[in-house]
């Protein structure tokens, strides 16, 4: 089999596998003294060390999947013992089993038919057309199609998966710049859990009893911002740059009015498909994670109906989804193990003593707060940050008198923020599992940065001017 | 840019059974061992995908039943999660056999074939030991969903008014799925072994 | 402190119930001369919130306070102790049968073999029901969608003429607000307002005629066999005080919100007529006969409960 070597000859050898030799010395060292002093380490040190092994694992190329796992073997064995394991699968089995999860597949299995009927292709080539002269014009009206999903999924992935299936390849078909291509799939994919319905809040709510319709209301305004963003980032950027987002050539921008609403055919279908999955959950149709199985539904009828719907289709479909699922899943299931096994590390206290020791102004504390989320956010999943963090923050917010509601508001623009950066980046591991695979999970990372600052910005305006977030809350309950 | 390329891209992805472990379609293409284990998981995807198409059917049958007919069914919540869980699970063997699981290579990047072919048996190694202790843990655990405190055939419920035995199997499954990496990962190891010692150019 | 232990929670963290196990906590950690320190984390911290008793058996986590009912998978008896569906119309009743009517040396017969030692018993206090329409009795539970949890309280629904909508808790908001269902089994009536659920389930059922889950206190067996007298007495007794707290204070909560709830016009809090309960807890005690023989265990809890509320003439 031959090789597509990328290093050039010169260099040899030599460089990698000394940084091999190190990487797997380094991690060895580490093992062994997590396994020999065990619980001795203090949490401390075992937090750093624990960041550390990921890294490392990471550096050699192990599927990110079962480098997660095995760090939480590692120290689950290190601190409690092998009779320790059992945590392990628990936290497993716990997570496969999770019902609001079973909306991933779903989603994935209806963007795999979205993408292998000519339903996409068509959308976009209308897009296009309507998008008329605008540079950047199919990237923004990508953004808003990522609003509306939003609105219909409560979650992330299944959303990112949609969009990195159909909006991706069709932007850099329509010679859209990568990284903006990219950006707005993951940063718009990721919208789905600050425009209600959003589960991150739903979980928030639970947990730290707040009223979770002021939650979904209060976070409409400042994800919209968001979305307003991205937009006007990419917007600037294609009029600086407009071979960055090209618009339609010349001739289809002539196209005759018939012509262009002759297109428009190419949105009706998917445009009945979110009306049927909207209605599902707001006509009180379907739950939440039912409603991702309405649009698998209209999307096979759609594809049916279309006379584009085969059994080698279905089969490919199911295999992509099995695939894609496999290979999200099983990272999520490693990062669960890791939560479960840093909680009962003492990893609670040990956030809790970096808060309290402070002894600050509220504003400064909060800050703090935001920078743990975020440092939080490169290393775990937003469920563990939960998890782990507000059975601490919420009772230090409520104590300093700021609103809950509006903290958790500022905790979802956090977890925005989480999707996206490295190196565990939730949003880009969803992408890489569908995006074609010349794309690599680095370039997804690099065309990242500038969609990370937007969301600080955001969360910068948010923390200074809570009313953005508070003013819909307040008019609704008149208060 | 060719019209439909990147798309085909994405369909070629998708339809690696197709490809059948001959075709370099990515960077990390000689990470793939192509055992016979392997294509047979590969082959084994095709019907349990399927199972994903029954959970959508019986789905779409609790939604129709409650809203148009106010007659909830008590099993179809349930199974759903059950199937998705074990597509899940199998998902990961899947995953492993195609070689689709996530990576961050580094190292890998700037590596020639020679520190490749040492990665790859690191990395079979670690995987080995990921799906021995993970497989343990779940014999541990499963032990427990089958038999009772007594030593009896017990088999862990839902507890709910349908309650199937669904936790007892799902937990099995489970086991059964890591049963299978870690021999797909055993089957790596020995093919990058080999690799490594023996086919030296 | 000599000893350090663990214990995960059925409670979210912002849960008035979390604060409360924190104060049991605190006060074990005062009352042994710091020689118990216990840290409580919140629900999912560690493992799942129905994974807790393979988790203390196995020594992984130290011990819990939880819904006996989340383990009614592995044998009916837990949904038994854990919530006998219509059996009690206030929490002081139950407590009276877990500790002077065999309660108690029952549920540790159950739980031993698992290997974990049961302290005692607390309660959140009796549940109150989630409704979006009126509610005045039984008859209106016919055809009702509804969410209810694992255990006994699905069946004695569905028993009940209604249809029972099998939905996780994470669910239920968006569920109730949009109408896929019409009522749903929660929680108190603090939390429920707290979370804003009466702004669309405006028909609320409290007290609750369906639902008084026990908290159960549990040591891991190893470790309750190896303390010292003097620590065991602590134990047994700050949980004795524990449930007087935390229904004290969750009685609190709920009077206060109930009051805040009538105050407010779009609310209507139904309160079930004592005939309707009793025609509802003749329901569940057909559920309760058929629970009995499912396993032997569950065949004992019924004959100790029937015999002990026949005794203390809640039964004739
Ligand atoms: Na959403
Ligand atoms: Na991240």
């Amino acid at each position: 089999m031959s090789l597509p070597a990328t290093s050039s000859r010169g260099i040899g050898d030599w460089l990698p596998l000394a940084l091999v030799g190190a990487v797997l010395v380094l991690f060895a060292v580490t093992a062994g003294y997590v396994l020999i002093e065990g619980r001795g380490i203090g949490i401390e040190l075992g937090s750093l060390l624990l960041v550390g092994s990921i890294l490392l694992l990471m550096l050699t190329g192990l599927p990110l999947a079962i480098v997660t796992a095995l760090v939480a073997i590692l120290f689950t064995v290190g601190w409690f013992g092998p009779m320790g394991l059992p945590l392990v699968a628990s936290r497993v089995y716990s997570f496969i089993s999770e019902y609001v999860l079973v909306a991933v597949p779903m989603f994935v299995l209806m963007a795999s038919i979205l993408d292998r009927s000519g339903i996409a292709r068509d959308l976009y080539d209308a897009m296009r057309v309507w998008a008329g002269g605008l540079r950047g014009g199919v990237a923004v009206q990508t953004l808003v199609a990522a609003v509306f999903l939003a609105a219909i999924s409560g979650i992330i992935g299944g959303e990112i998966v949609l969009l990195g299936m159909i909006a991706l390849p069709q932007m850099l078909r329509l010679g859209y710049d990568r990284s903006i291509a990219i950006g707005t799939v993951c940063a718009g994919g990721s919208l789905g859990t600050m425009i209600p319905p959003s589960i991150v809040l739903i979980i928030y709510g639970l947990t730290a009893n707040v009223a979770i319709g002021d939650l979904f209301l209060a976070t409409i305004t400042p994800g919209l911002l968001l979305a307003a963003l991205y937009v006007g980032f990419i917007l600037i950027r294609c009029h600086l740059n407009p071979q960055a987002g090209p618009p339609a050539p010349l001739e289809e921008r002539r196209m005759s009015l018939r012509g262009k609403l002759a297109k428009l055919k190419g949105v009706a279908i998917p445009m009945a498909v979110a009306v049927l999955v909207l209605g599902s959950i707001y006509g009180g149709i379907a739950s939440v994670t039912e409603a991702a199985c309405m649009g698998v539904v209209g999307v096979l009828a759609a594809a049916a109906i279309r006379r584009e719907l085969t059994l080698a289709m279905l089969r490919d479909s199911l295999t992509q989804t099995l695939n894609t699922c496999g290979m999200i899943i099983w990272i999520g299931i490693g990062a669960s193990a890791l939560v479960g096994v840093y909680n009962l590390m003492g990893g609670t206290r040990f956030v809790q003593e970096a808060i309290t020791g402070l002894g600050v102004a509220p504003i400064v504390v909060l800050a703090f707060m935001m920078l743990i989320l975020l440092v939080l956010g490169m290393f775990m999943d937003w469920i563990g940050i939960a998890l782990l963090t507000m059975p601490i923050f919420v009772p230090v917010v409520q104590d300093l008198g700021y609103s809950p509601v509006w903290f958790g508001i500022l905790f979802a623009m956090n977890m925005q923020v989480s999707y996206i950066t490295p190196p565990f980046g939730p949003a880009a591991f969803y992408l890489k599992s569908v995006a074609p695979p010349e794309i690599s999970l680095a370039d997804i990372f690099a065309s990242l940065w500038p969609f990370i600052l937007l969301q600080l910005c955001g969360l910068a305006i948010v923390l200074l001017f809570p009313e953005i977030a508070m003013w819909l809350p307040e008019a609704v309950n008149g208060h | 840019m060719p019209d439909r390329a990147s798309s085909a891209a994405i369909a070629r992805h998708g339809d690696q059974e197709q490809a059948d472990g001959e075709a370099v379609y990515d960077l990390l293409a000689d990470t793939r061992p192509v055992t016979a284990l392997d294509r047979r998981v590969d082959r084994l995807g095709r019907y349990v995908g399927v199972l994903f198409l029954v959970a959508v059917a019986i789905s779409f049958y609790e939604i129709v039943m409650r809203y148009a007919f106010n007659a909830p069914t008590i099993w179809v919540h349930e199974t759903v999660i059950a199937l998705v869980a074990v597509c899940y699970a199998f998902g990961g063997a899947f995953a492993l056999a195609r070689d689709s699981h996530i990576r961050i290579g580094l190292i890998r990047a700037v590596a020639g074939p020679r520190v490749r072919k040492i990665l790859n048996v690191v990395n079979a190694a670690m995987a080995l030991v990921f799906a021995a202790a993970l497989g343990w843990a779940a014999y541990l655990m499963t032990r427990k969903a089958w038999i009772s405190p007594a030593g009896e055939l017990s088999l862990d419920r839902s507890g709910s008014a349908w309650n199937p035995p669904l936790p007892a199997m799902i937990k099995a499954g489970l086991l059964v799925c890591l049963v299978l990496m870690g021999v797909q990962a055993l089957l790596h190891l020995v093919h990058w072994l080999r690799d490594s010692m023996g086919r030296e150019h | 402190a000599k000893y350090e232990w663990t214990f995960q929670t059925s409670a979210q963290a912002g849960d008035n119930f979390f604060k409360i196990e924190q104060a049991w906590a605190d006060r074990v950690n005062a009352m042994s001369g710091d020689r118990i320190e216990i840290e409580i984390l919140p629900v999912g911290a560690v493992v799942a919130h129905n994974e807790t008793l393979e988790a203390v058996g196995a020594g992984i986590l130290q011990g819990h306070l939880t819904d006996p009912s989340y383990f009614a998978g592995k044998d009916p008896a837990f949904a038994m102790l854990g919530n006998l569906v219509g059996a009690w119309s206030d929490p002081d009743q139950m407590l009276k049968f877990m500790n002077y009517g065999g309660g108690k040396e029952l549920f540790n017969e159950l739980v031993e073999p698992y290997g974990l030692h049961f302290i005692g018993a607390s309660a959140t206090g009796l549940e109150a029901f989630l409704s979006t329409k009126p509610l005045n009795g039984v008859d209106d539970l016919e055809g009702l969608k509804m969410r209810a949890p694992e255990g006994m309280v699905q069946e004695v629904f569905a028993r009940a003429g209604a249809a029972p909508v099998n939905l996780p808790g994470s669910e239920v908001y968006t569920s109730l607000e949009k109408g896929v269902i019409g009522a749903a089994d929660y929680t108190v009536f603090s939390t429920n307002h707290d979370l804003g659920m009466h702004e669309f389930a405006d028909n609320p059922v409290y007290p609750g005629f369906h639902s008084l889950p026990v908290v159960e206190v549990s040591l891991n067996k190893q470790i309750w066999d190896g303390l010292p007298e003097d620590l065991k007495a602590i134990l047994e007794v700050s949980v004795r005080d524990f449930a007087r707290d935390m229904v004290a204070r969750l009685e609190v909560a709920d009077a206060k919100a109930v009051a805040e709830a009538r105050a407010n016009p779009d609310i209507t809090i139904s309160d079930w007529p004592e005939s309707e309960r009793a025609k509802f807890r003749e329901i569940a005690r057909g559920v309760w006969k058929d629970w009995a023989g499912r396993s032997d265990m569950a065949g004992k809890v019924y004959e100790q409960v029937t015999a002990h509320m026949r005794g203390v003439g809640l039964l004739q």
